[in-house]
C-alpha cells in the first residue's frame, strides 16, 4: 500500500481546500511534513483514519469543521468538511472520500448534517473508474488495510513509546496484528472456521448433519426384519405342515369317495344289515314276549296238564264204580226238598205228606247229595271232564305259543343268518356309514386347516408387507447412512486439516517470533547506540529490552528511557513490517489416511507505509539519525510529521531519501496552511 | 483441499465478504467437493 495523495477541504485547522502529493520512487520513499507545536500535525494523522474509517480521536468530535468557516456561516449557511485520499494497493489505484456537511441553525449553532464515504478505483494500467457501493465500502477499506492494524502505521511519537507497555487488551490486538501482518491470520482463521462453534464450524455442522437417529432407527429396523424373516420362516413351515394336513385330508376323502362309490352295492346291504339288524331287535322283542306268555301260561296251566293222567285213572275207577249204583243225575236233595214243599210234582200230581208219593220221594233223597256218594262222584267226574278239557286247552294254547316262539327264533336265526350271509358277500370290508363318518370328519378336519391356513397366509402376506415396508425404509435409511458414512469421511478431513494447520500454525509462528526477534534485534542494534542491550519477544508477542552483561535476574531490571523504548518500538515495528516484506513460504506435509502430500504455501503479505507524527520526540540526536537511516530502507513508504528540531538531526541521514517535504504554516489558532517545500 | 481452503480464508481476509458461519459453510462445501471428487 503506498499513499499517493490526500487533499483536505475545511478539516479542522485546514481552512479551504489543501492537496498533499507524497511522491513514490523506490530510493525516495520519505515524505516530511515539517510544522511546529499546534500546527495540525497530530490533525493530518487524523485526516487519515477519518478519510480511511470514519473515526478520529478529537476531543470535539462533533465539529470538524474549520472553527473560521463555521463562525462565518449564517443561518441556513451549508458547508462541507472534505478528505479525500488516493492511494495504491496491489495494483489499483483507489480514491476514497469522506464528507461531513454541517448546517448552521436559526440560532446561528453550525450542526453537523448528512455525510458519508464514497470509494472508486481503478487499476493502474487501465482508465476504467468504478464506483463501489455504499455497502461495500468498509469491505473495500478493510481489504486494503484492516482497521485493528491502522494504529501501527499511523502512530504518533506517544503510541509507539507506549507500544511494549500495553494492556492485555492491547497484546493481544498487537499479537493479532503481528499474525495478521505476517499473513498467519488467515491460518488462524480457516482452523476457527473449521473448528469454532459447534453450529458455525465446518466440524459442528457436519457434526450436527450426522443423522446417529437413523442409523439407531436402521438397527432397530434390520432387527424388526429378523424377527418377521423368523415369524415368516415358521409360519411358511407351518403352512406347509397344514397343506400337507390338507392334501392328506384330500387324499383321506378322496379314497373315501372312492371306496364308497365303489361300494354302492355293498352299501345297499349294509342298509339290509341294518333293517335285519332292526328286525332281530324287534323279533327279540316278540320273542322275549312269547317266553313271558309261555311262562305265564305254563304257570296258569301246568297243574292241570301234568295232573291229567291221574285224574284219567280216576275217573275210570269212578265211572266203574257209579255204573254199580243207580245215580239220579243233577238232581239234589234240595231239590226234593223243594218239590215236597212246594206240594206238586214234576208230573203235575199232588204230593201229600204221608202218601206214597211223598215216600218216594223222601226215598229219592237218600240217592241224592249231599246225602249220596254217588251224586258227588258224578260231580267229581264232572269236574274231572272240565279239568281233562282244561288240560287239553293248555296244551293246545302251549303248543301254539311254542310255535309261535319257535317262529319268530326262527326269524330272528333267519335274519341274523342272512346277515352272515351278507357280510360273507362284503367281506373284510368295513362299515360304510364308518366311512361316510369319517369322510365328515376329515371334511371338517379339513375345513379347521383350511380356515388355519387362511389366517396363516393372511399373516404371511402381512409379514411380507411389513418386510417390504421395511426393507424401503432400511434402503431410504441406508442412503443416509451412506450419507453419515460421507460425512463421517468429510469430519476425518476435516479434524486431520485443522490437525495439520494447528501444527502448522504453531511452528509457524514459533518461526516467524524466531525470525522476529533476529530481525527485530538487527535493527535495534543498527538503531541503539549503546551496547549489550536485546530486545526479546515473547509467545504473545510483547516484548522488553534486556541488559546483557549483568545477572539474568537482574537482566531485566536495568532502566529504561522513553528513548530507548522508542528504539526499540520503532525497532519492533521495522522488524514487523521487514518480516512482512519478505515472502514467507509455508511448508508441510499433510496425510490423509495413506495419502501423503507436501504442500507450500506462500503467505500472503503486503508491504506497508508508515505514517509517523512527531516520532523522534523522545529520542536524541544519535538515535533520530539512526532510526531515520534504517526506517525508509525497511518500510514501503513512509511519512513523518516533524518538528523543525528534529528534522535537522534527520535530514542527514534522510535527505536523499526524502520525495517531498511540506511545511505547515500556522496562520492563527484556527488556520493552517501547507506549502510544498 | 488445504489450499483452497487457505485460498478462501486469504480472500475473506481481503474482502471480509463472508460472515463465519458462511465461511465454515464455504470450506464445509470445499471438503465435500474435493471427497466426492
Amino acid at each position: 500500500m503506498i499513499i499517493r495523495r490526500i487533499k483536505l477541504k475545511n478539516f479542522r485547522q485546514f481552512k479551504g481546500e489543501h492537496l498533499i502529493e507524497f511522491p513514490y520512487q523506490e530510493n525516495r520513499n520519505v515524505v516530511v511534513i515539517c510544522g511546529p507545536n499546534t500546527a495540525g500535525k497530530t490533525t493530518l494523522i487524523q485526516a487519515f483514519l477519518w478519510v480511511l474509517y470514519g473515526k478520529t480521536d478529537f476531543k470535539t468530535k462533533d465539529l470538524l469543521l474549520n472553527l473560521e468557516v463555521a463562525d462565518l456561516m449564517m443561518p441556513g449557511d451549508k458547508e462541507e468538511v472534505l478528505v479525500s485520499l488516493v492511494l495504491v494497493d496491489k495494483g489499483i489505484e483507489y480514491t476514497i472520500t469522506r464528507t461531513q456537511n454541517y448546517i448552521c441553525r436559526s440560532n446561528g449553532n453550525v450542526v453537523p448534517e448528512d455525510g458519508g464515504g464514497r470509494i472508486s478505483y481503478r487499476e493502474l494500467n487501465g482508465n476504467m473508474k468504478h464506483v463501489v457501493k455504499q455497502n461495500d465500502i468498509n469491505d473495500y477499506i478493510n481489504r486494503i488495510l484492516p482497521e485493528e492494524l491502522s494504529s501501527y502505521f499511523f502512530f504518533d511519537g506517544e503510541r509507539i513509546s507506549n507500544l511494549s507497555r500495553k494492556d492485555k487488551a492491547g497484546k493481544q490486538e498487537l499479537s493479532s496484528a503481528v499474525k495478521s501482518i505476517l499473513g498467519l491470520t488467515e491460518i488462524s482463521n480457516a482452523i476457527e472456521h473449521l473448528s469454532g462453534g459447534s453450529k458455525i464450524s465446518v466440524l459442528g455442522m457436519f457434526r450436527n448433519s450426522l443423522d446417529l437417529e437413523s442409523e439407531n432407527r436402521a438397527k432397530e429396523i434390520k432387527k424388526k426384519i429378523e424377527e418377521l424373516e423368523d415369524e415368516r420362516e415358521n409360519k411358511q413351515k407351518i403352512k406347509a405342515d397344514i397343506e400337507k394336513e390338507i392334501k392328506k385330508y384330500d387324499e383321506l376323502i378322496k379314497e373315501i369317495e372312492e371306496i364308497l362309490r365303489q361300494n354302492e352295492e355293498t352299501a345297499n346291504l349294509q342298509k339290509q344289515i341294518d333293517e335285519n339288524n332292526k328286525k332281530i331287535n324287534l323279533l327279540e322283542e316278540l320273542i322275549e314276549e312269547k317266553i313271558k306268555g309261555l311262562r305265564g301260561r305254563i304257570s296258569q296251566g301246568a297243574f292241570s296238564y301234568f295232573c291229567k293222567p291221574l285224574i284219567e285213572k280216576i275217573e275210570k275207577d269212578l265211572k266203574e264204580f257209579n255204573s254199580s249204583i243207580d245215580v239220579v243225575p243233577k238232581i239234589q236233595a234240595e231239590t226234593i226238598d223243594y218239590i215236597i214243599k212246594r206240594g206238586i210234582c214234576i208230573c203235575g200230581n199232588e204230593i201229600e205228606y204221608g202218601s206214597e208219593v211223598y215216600y218216594r220221594l223222601a226215598e229219592l233223597k237218600k240217592f241224592l247229595p249231599p246225602y249220596y256218594l254217588g251224586t258227588a262222584i258224578n260231580d267229581f267226574l264232572n269236574d274231572a271232564y272240565s279239568f281233562k278239557k282244561e288240560a287239553e286247552k293248555f296244551l293246545y294254547e302251549i303248543m301254539k305259543m311254542y310255535e309261535e316262539y319257535m317262529k319268530k327264533i326262527k326269524e330272528k336265526n333267519d335274519s341274523i343268518e342272512e346277515n352272515s350271509e351278507i357280510m360273507k358277500k362284503i367281506g373284510e370290508k368295513k362299515n360304510m356309514e364308518s366311512y361316510k363318518k369319517d369322510k365328515e370328519l376329515y371334511s371338517k378336519q379339513k375345513q379347521i386347516k383350511e380356515k388355519e391356513l387362511i389366517d396363516i397366509v393372511a399373516r404371511l402376506e402381512n409379514i411380507n408387507k411389513q418386510i417390504g415396508e421395511s426393507n424401503k425404509e432400511l434402503d431410504r435409511l441406508a442412503e443416509k447412512n451412506e450419507k453419515n458414512k460421507f460425512i463421517k469421511l468429510c469430519i476425518e478431513y476435516a479434524e486431520k486439516i485443522r490437525e495439520t494447520l494447528e501444527e502448522y500454525y504453531t511452528r509457524k509462528e514459533n518461526e516467524i517470533r524466531v525470525r522476529l526477534n533476529e530481525k527485530v534485534n538487527q535493527i535495534f542494534s543498527q538503531m541503539y547506540h549503546g551496547e549489550k542491550r536485546r530486545i526479546i519477544i515473547d509467545s504473545n508477542y510483547n516484548y522488553e529490552i534486556i541488559t546483557e552483561n549483568i545477572g539474568s535476574e537482574l537482566s531485566d531490571k536495568a532502566d529504561e528511557s522513553r528513548g530507548l523504548e522508542t528504539v526499540a518500538s520503532f525497532a519492533f515495528i521495522s522488524g514487523i513490517i521487514q518480516l512482512a516484506k519478505e515472502r514467507i513460504t509455508a511448508k508441510f506435509v499433510n496425510k490423509m489416511g495413506d495419502e501423503e502430500e507436501e504442500l507450500e504455501i506462500e503467505l500472503e503479505s503486503e508491504p506497508y507505509p508508515l505514517v509517523m507524527d512527531a516520532p523522534f520526540s523522545n529520542v536524541d540526536e544519535i538515535h533520530v539519525r539512526n532510526v531515520s537511516k534504517i526506517l525508509p530502507e525497511i518500510a514501503e513508504q513512509v511519512i513523518m510529521f516533524i518538528m523543525a528540531k528534529d528534522w535537522n538531526y534527520a535530514k542527514d541521514v534522510l535527505s536523499n531519501k526524502v520525495a517531498a517535504m511540506y511545511e505547515l504554516k500556522k496562520l492563527s489558532e484556527t488556520c493552517t496552511v501547507i506549502q510544498r517545500v | 483441499m488445504i489450499f483452497r481452503i487457505i485460498g478462501l480464508e486469504r480472500e475473506n481476509l481481503k474482502t471480509k465478504k463472508y460472515s463465519k458461519i458462511e465461511m465454515a459453510q464455504k470450506i464445509k462445501r470445499i471438503i465435500e467437493e474435493e471427497l466426492i471428487r
